[in-house]
């Protein structure tokens, strides 16, 4: 077996040879372009960018929305209401205007006061709700947030077996994503009178 | 304010907030400072590993119903 393999090597350089020389002798002033490849860099394999997230739509079956920041950031970009707001079937309640302290997908746990029941928020996939099942959102920055990957219905099971309303994935920025410092402030007046 | 950086297999990004809030009412005041920051590392074209930290303080005072009138101060107020 050894000594029929060697042999076809050989064989095949004797072919290639021949030819080699016959295109060279051929045609001598033969230049061929420069061709210059360039790619991007996949990024972080663990947070997906927005492109890459957006993808999924062919894979997920049912209803998948991917909410960037940047359209966020057109607007107020304060918390998650202002992230996820007309988010098909999702539904958002500030108790006092600041942090979201109500989320429904779909009339998931509609009547709960302030737990968001039947939805699972995951960091990159990764489980962000507390051992409770509560998710206590303000622990989070918008601001550090690349995307928020929302998966309504039943491709939220993945998830978990209580997701009966969806999943909300998010997806932090990372160092590859954000190369840059970034700086704001935010300020809001508001007035009103009260006659008594 | 955030920011980030690739440093050769390391990339890393770090976001702090600060969030004060008077409120349009009485016990709504806030005042909050949250810190997200994340560290990845890339063994190879495959493999990363990434850290998260979160931390997060705040002061919140939760404005309620519950009123003076419903307290039975001012019974016939309002």
């Amino acid at each position: 077996m050894v000594r029929l393999s060697v042999l076809a090597i050989t064989a095949v350089a004797v072919i290639a040879i021949p030819e080699a020389q016959a295109v060279d002798t051929a045609n001598n002033a033969a230049e061929t372009e420069v061709v210059t490849v360039t790619g991007e860099t996949t990024g972080s394999l663990t947070s997906l960018s927005p492109e890459e997230s957006a993808k999924q739509k062919r894979q997920v079956p049912g209803a998948f929305t991917v909410k960037t920041t940047d359209d966020m950031e057109l607007g107020r970009a304060s918390n998650f209401e202002d992230l996820l707001q007309r988010t098909p079937g999702v539904f958002l309640q500030s108790e006092n205007g600041v942090e979201v302290s109500k989320i429904s997908i779909r009339g998931s746990g509609i009547t709960s006061e302030d737990e968001p029941l039947g939805v699972i928020f995951l960091l990159d996939g990764l489980n962000f709700n507390q051992g409770d099942g509560e998710s206590v959102l303000e622990d989070f920055d918008v601001a550090a947030l690349s995307h928020a990957e929302v998966f309504r219905g039943a491709d939220a099971f993945k998830y978990g077996a209580l997701t009966l309303g969806g999943a909300i994935n998010l997806v932090p920025l990372t160092g590859t994503m954000r190369r840059h410092f970034k700086c704001g402030l935010k300020a809001e007046v508001m007035a009103s009178s009260v006659a008594t | 304010m955030s920011g980030g950086a690739v440093q050769g297999q390391f990339d890393e990004f770090g976001a702090i907030g600060f969030r004060a809030r008077e409120g349009f009412r009485e016990h709504s005041r806030e005042d909050t400072e949250i810190l997200f920051a994340d560290l990845g590392y890339k063994f190879s074209d495959q493999v990363e590993n990434r850290f998260y930290l979160t931390m997060d303080q705040g002061q919140q005072e939760s404005a309620g119903r519950f009123d003076e009138v419903r307290n039975g101060k001012r019974p016939f107020a309002g």
